[in-house]
């Protein structure tokens, strides 16, 4: 059992993937908290989808994986501040999302579409990369989380007031504009951290399951984005477990053990599936 | 608080210091049109000022003007002798309709701190002091909502929403109140102590200004009532604006007046169908025999 708990570890690969995925679940759970409480997890699937584009850009010209991961970001930054812009401009959030949501993506699988010999790279762009994670990438990582994690702690309470009252916000001086635009930027550059990681189609969970576990169990802003980290580095060290030992591949892996830890929570929670039952049941 | 030691009657009073608001041909609007027309007014520091006007009138915008949330496109807003961006923390302000989260998992301690809220730089941004923490304590006692200072602020009533929404804008101990239908949704009770508590801030020095549909709580309580209907109808202390001409002209004519007393009291019915009779014949004065007994209006 000792054997089957610390074998893993012993592999460089592996001690990678876990610092990677530590630094990501960090990030998304610190953003998480807001894309769960506010309701973006369109936004961040859309910021997901495009950093696909400036992936797919990057890998095009030839760039490495750093490159990749800058590609990606810059173009994630771009949906992120589109949206903003849009959205000031009086447009709904979801319509301006699901604009540059197709434009970019679509854009991205056109530019794919022309690449000869897109097999190895581009599958981890669908599924990420996590037992592969070459060094410079998890440098890239930890540069993202930390941006996340600094601009998060630094301007915390005009995130906090903007999201809570807009009208309140502005009329303290506080400018909401950037503000939102600002927090837009971060769910991006989180997002960007975590599509390197598990791929694309799984940015969402990593950036919603981990916090959505979270406001189960507690409910103040701080103490969500905690425990949202905790079920995001659980999730990772099972997912990963799975990976070794089950020959699965490592991203979907952690994603299924994030979505399960939900279901559990929301199963025995005291908000969740057995109390809702019961109540529907009883009235 | 009584009127009757207030200033001498005229409709532009003036005082010694510096008035705390100052409104002059103001015009402003949204998205291109106007909702108020060429507004001018100043009030003394320290007066109880009442807005009054029918829906649509134009008092919740006058008020956002005042706290800096829409631009004059005409004219000059100064409030406490400055521009109102300048000193937004000395301004309590409580916007009518907020833009509240109410699903937003926040305390009512995290609300009220909101209220402190302050820029500041390097570690200062930090910093969570006891003062603050004793502070915000301080304002919830006052609005006896501070048993509920760990509650779930999206899970109060409507009443206990106010009252800390009024609790974030006293803990910043401002000099001036601007408060856009504070008592709407108030039980009785708590509508009166809530303007003991705003008659005493005035008394102690601040400057109130509230906007509301009570006519007969702003004849009771404000030294000062403004009367809006896009432009200025009156200005002046209530026992003279408050007149039975001055409601017709800003109602147009959806009011019923009864005489009570010396003064008159003003009903503004929510319902107008019920009183179309009302309409167009404002020269009949009285429709005070009307009224007598009607207590479902639910007035005073
Ligand atoms: N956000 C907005 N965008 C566009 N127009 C607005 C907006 N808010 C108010 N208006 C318009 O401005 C005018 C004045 O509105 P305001 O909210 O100031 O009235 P009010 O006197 O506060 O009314 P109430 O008694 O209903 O609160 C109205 O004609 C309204 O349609
Ligand atoms: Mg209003």
């Amino acid at each position: 059992m000792i054997d089957w708990l610390s074998d893993p570890w012993q592999f460089e690969f592996m001690q990678r993937a876990l610092l990677a995925g530590a630094l990501v679940a960090l990030a998304s759970s610190i953003v998480g908290a807001f894309v769960v409480i506010k309701g973006l997890a369109f936004l961040t699937d859309a910021v997901a989808h495009t950093s696909l584009a400036g992936a797919a850009i990057a890998f095009l010209a030839g760039g490495g994986s750093v490159a990749i991961s800058l590609g990606a970001a810059g173009a994630a930054g771009v949906t992120a501040v589109g949206v903003s812009i849009l959205t000031r401009a009086r447009m709904r959030e979801d319509t301006a999302i699901g604009l540059l949501f197709a434009a970019l993506f679509a854009f991205g699988i056109l530019l794919i579409s022309r690449a000869r010999n897109y097999t190895l790279e581009l599958s981890s762009f669908l599924v990420g990369n996590i037992l592969t994670v070459p060094t410079e990438d998890i440098i890239v990582m930890a540069a993202l989380a930390s941006v996340v994690i600094f601009v998060m702690l630094v301007f915390y309470r005009e995130m906090l007031f903007v999201a809570y009252d807009p009208t309140m916000a502005a009329a303290t001086g506080i400018r909401v504009g950037l503000v939102q635009t600002g927090l837009m930027v971060l769910v991006a550059l989180a997002a960007v951290a975590a599509f390197r990681l598990v791929g694309v189609v799984l940015v969402m969970a990593m950036l919603v399951a981990p916090a959505a576990t979270a406001t189960l169990v507690v409910r103040r802003v701080p103490l969500i984005m905690i425990t949202g980290a905790f079920f995001g580095l659980l999730a990772v060290c099972i997912g990963l477990y799975a990976s070794f030992h089950g020959d699965v591949a490592a991203g979907p892996s952690i994603v299924v053990t994030s979505v399960s830890l939900f279901l559990l929570v929301f199963t025995i929670s005291r908000r969740g599936l057995i109390r809702t039952a019961r109540r529907l049941w009883s009235s | 608080m009584s009127t009757s030691s207030g200033p001498s009657p005229t409709l532009f009073p003036s005082s010694d210091n510096d008035p705390a608001i100052e409104v002059k041909n103001l015009t402003t609007g949204y998205r291109g049109k106007s909702a108020l027309q060429d507004i001018s007014f100043s009030a003394p520091a320290g007066k109880f000022l009442g807005l009054l006007g029918p829906n649509g009138s134009g008092k919740s915008t006058l008020i956002k003007a005042m706290i800096g949330l829409l631009q004059p496109w005409e004219g000059t807003v100064r409030v406490l002798g400055r521009r109102p961006q300048e000193v937004r923390r000395r301004i309590g302000y409580m916007p009518q309709a907020e833009d509240i989260d109410w699903s937003f998992p926040a305390t009512v301690r995290d609300v009220v701190a909101m209220g402190l809220y302050r820029r500041a730089f390097g570690m200062d941004r930090f910093r969570k002091g006891q003062e603050e923490q004793d502070r915000i304590m301080a304002a919830l006692e006052r609005l006896s909502v501070d048993h509920l200072a760990e509650s779930q602020a999206g899970e109060l009533s409507g009443g206990q929403q106010r009252r800390v929404l009024f609790a974030r804008a006293l803990v910043k101990e401002p000099d001036l109140f601007l408060l856009d239908e504070p008592t709407a949704g108030l039980d009785a009770r708590s509508e009166q102590e809530m303007l003991d508590l705003l008659s005493e801030l005035a008394t102690n020095g601040a400057s109130i200004v509230v906007s509301t549909h009570d006519i007969g709580c702003a004849n009771e309580r404000c030294d000062l009532t403004l009367f809006l209907n896009r432009r200025v109808t009156g200005y002046g202390p209530p026992e003279l604006t408050i007149t039975e001409k001055m409601l017709n002209r800003t109602f147009e004519g959806h009011v019923l007046v009864m005489g009570s007393g010396g003064s008159s009291l003003a009903l503004a019915p929510h319902n107008h169908h019920e009183h179309s009779d009302a309409h167009g014949d404002h020269e009949h004065a009285q429709h005070s025999h009307a009224l007598h007994g009607h207590d479902e209006h639910g007035f005073v």
